[in-house]
């Protein structure tokens, strides 16, 4: 049994979470005012996720760095290898808001898209 | 001042706005969708989107468009919407005055590097000309003056549009959003952020952000804290954090110094409004924007501010509805409809509250409050009640009424950081309005 305390940031009452885990599991919960606490709690607990901004390079006339973000959350601990992998690619305009400037890969489990259109 | 001279070159539209960040590009996708045909959106950046371009990250447009979206893909939505549009954007264009040629003309001097000076002379004008920061010299922080300290919405601008880094080992004061999302951007970037420091016994960020931003990444948050020396020669070095007593003043003894390179600033905003004033648009002393009623429209007939340039906003969705409303509203003004009255009541801001937008209200209707408190409080009430004393220094018996609550509304906790709307009905306001009766009222937050 393990007790893990977390703020509850589903909306901005942020509730102050007491869980209680158990075999793998919230064996119970405290502190929470609605059924979002606990749903939050879940995921916070055993698969935290995170959408991941940042920006990359890119060859324009324009711009020299292109905003781009993760299509779906990430799991928190794999955002600093995604970013390694960003720091290495450079793209060129034209981009297109949505276009994909890094395919899912066994390291970046979710696919990284360009947050803007850069004509040139 | 820069004297408006007739010979300048001339341009005609029914619809000027000027700004083009969310605010602007609101205000004229929903001017076009109502029919009208020659708008100008003047810019003085090279680029549409205003500040959202360099707020790439996500949590933006959750309400409008169901969805967390980045900051750039908020703008670009409505730059893609605009641009099918025939709606003339001048950018690279800086508005410096603005002036009324006659009753039903507004004339915006402008000035860019092909045309030089031109006029353009527009039926109504929105103006969205979003905020600035405050800057060092407003907080007067005691020490050298060395290279390393910025404003975060400069070094937001550095990281992400410019793309460099302004050093490596970084302390950040206050812990407004701003703040907050740069801890991160920087931790991000491999830099070494030592904290971040704010004078208030509470953040002004919103919770959300503290644990996204700060407890992800390990950055330690110091409340009641501030910077009470900056030291370097040339560059920064260190500075001094001192930890602050109730009354906000530094406590001897408590001085602490942190080595680092970077100073980030993030010690809010205030709305843009030097154009305004040519213009001799009055300023709410609290939201530092125009003062306006419940159509948007300034003291001058159709002049409307809408987005940051009338007060700082949280959420751009708010800039976005508020924009819109703006824009029906010179419509409506272009069309006779809007027509100058007296005011009914005038609002005032009570305990703990910093801020209500409108300032004062002139027509009978549902009414929209824009409310920020002063401090957090959990089990609140929203109150309206008459100030009883007409202009503050008439103290006659006769114009002396009493102090009724008018309205009243529970909270169920309201936070420095969030907007409070309060809706009040048609009928409701009438009965405010009525007890008023010419008085100004005030409104208060407290803990019921
Ligand atoms: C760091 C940061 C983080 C934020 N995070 C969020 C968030 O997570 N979610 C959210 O919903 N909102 C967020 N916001 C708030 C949101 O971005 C703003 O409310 C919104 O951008 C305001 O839009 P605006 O059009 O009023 O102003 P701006 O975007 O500032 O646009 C004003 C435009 O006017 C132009 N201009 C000004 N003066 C002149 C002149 N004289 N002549 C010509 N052009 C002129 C400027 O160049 C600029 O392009 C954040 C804001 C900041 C700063």
């Amino acid at each position: 049994m393990e007790n893990k305390k977390l703020t509850c940031i589903s909306c901005p009452e942020g509730c102050i979470l007491d869980a209680v885990i158990d075999d793998c599991r919230i064996s119970s919960i405290s502190g929470n005012k609605c059924k979002k606490g606990l749903v939050f709690a879940e995921t916070e607990i055993f698969n935290p996720t995170r959408i991941l901004t940042t920006t990359i390079r890119i060859d324009s006339e324009d711009y020299s760095r292109l905003p781009v973000r993760s299509s779906v959350a990430v799991p928190k601990n794999d955002i600093f290898t995604i970013i390694s992998e960003l720091k290495k690619i450079k793209v060129k305009a034209p981009i297109k808001m949505g276009d994909i400037v890094l395919k899912k890969s066994s390291s970046a489990k979710t696919a990284i898209i360009a947050s803007m259109s850069i004509e040139k | 001042m820069i004297l408006i001279d007739k010979e300048h070159t001339n341009k005609e539209c029914s619809l000027a706005i000027v700004g083009g960040g969310p605010a602007g590009l609101s205000a004229a996708a929903r001017a076009w969708e109502l029919g009208i045909k020659d708008i100008m959106i003047i810019e003085r950046e090279p680029y549409l989107g205003g500040i959202l371009p360099q707020c790439i990250h996500s949590g933006f447009g959750t309400r409008i468009f169901n969805e967390e979206l980045t900051g750039p893909e908020y703008a670009q939505r409505f730059i893609d919407l605009v641009k099918k549009t025939k709606i003339k954007i001048i950018k690279n264009t800086f508005a410096l005055s603005i002036d009324k040629a006659s009753k039903r003309k507004i004339r915006i001097l402008t000035t860019n590097k092909y045309e030089g000076l031109v006029n353009i002379n527009a039926k109504s004008l929105v103006l969205a000309t979003g905020c600035r920061e405050r800057t060092r010299g407003q907080i007067l922080i005691p020490g050298n003056r060395p290279a390393g300290v910025f404003t975060a919405g400069f070094i937001q601008r550095l990281v992400n549009i410019e793309g460099y880094l302004p050093g490596k080992k970084i302390v950040i004061l206050g812990s407004g959003d701003i703040g907050l999302i740069m801890a991160r951007r920087l931790k991000l970037e491999g830099c070494d952020v030592q904290g971040v420091f704010e004078l208030m016994p509470f953040s002004t960020g919103l919770k959300r952000n503290i644990v996204q931003c700060l407890d992800d990444y390990d950055i330690p948050l110091y409340l009641s804290h501030t910077v009470t020396k900056i030291e370097g020669r040339g560059s920064l070095s260190s500075v001094i954090i001192s930890r602050v007593d109730n009354k906000l003043k530094p406590i001897k003894g408590t001085e602490r110094k942190i080595k680092c390179d970077t100073l980030l600033l993030s010690v809010g905003l205030i709305p843009e409004n030097e154009l305004a004033k040519t213009a001799g648009i009055l300023i709410d002393a609290n939201t530092q924007g125009p003062e306006v009623d419940e159509n948007f429209q300034t003291n001058i007939d159709g002049i409307f501010s809408c987005g940051n340039s009338l007060f700082v906003n949280d959420l751009v969705d708010n800039v976005t509805d508020d924009a819109f409303l703006a824009a029906e509203k010179a419509f409506a003004y272009m069309n006779g409809k809007i027509i100058s009255r007296n005011i009914l009541v005038r609002i005032l801001p009570g305990e703990n509250i910093a801020q209500i937008i409108p300032q004062k209200i002139y027509s009978l209707g549902n009414v929209s409050l824009w409310v920020r408190a002063k401090i957090p409080l959990k089990n609140a009430v929203f109150e309206i009640f008459t100030e009883n004393i007409r202009d503050g220094f008439d103290k006659k018996p006769d114009n002396i009424i009493e102090n009724k609550i008018l309205f009243s509304k529970k909270l169920r906790f309201v936070f420095p950081g969030e907007l409070i709307k309060i809706n009040i009905a048609k009928d409701d306001f009438k009965d405010i309005a009525d007890a008023a009766n010419g008085f100004d009222i005030k409104a208060l937050l407290r803990i019921k």
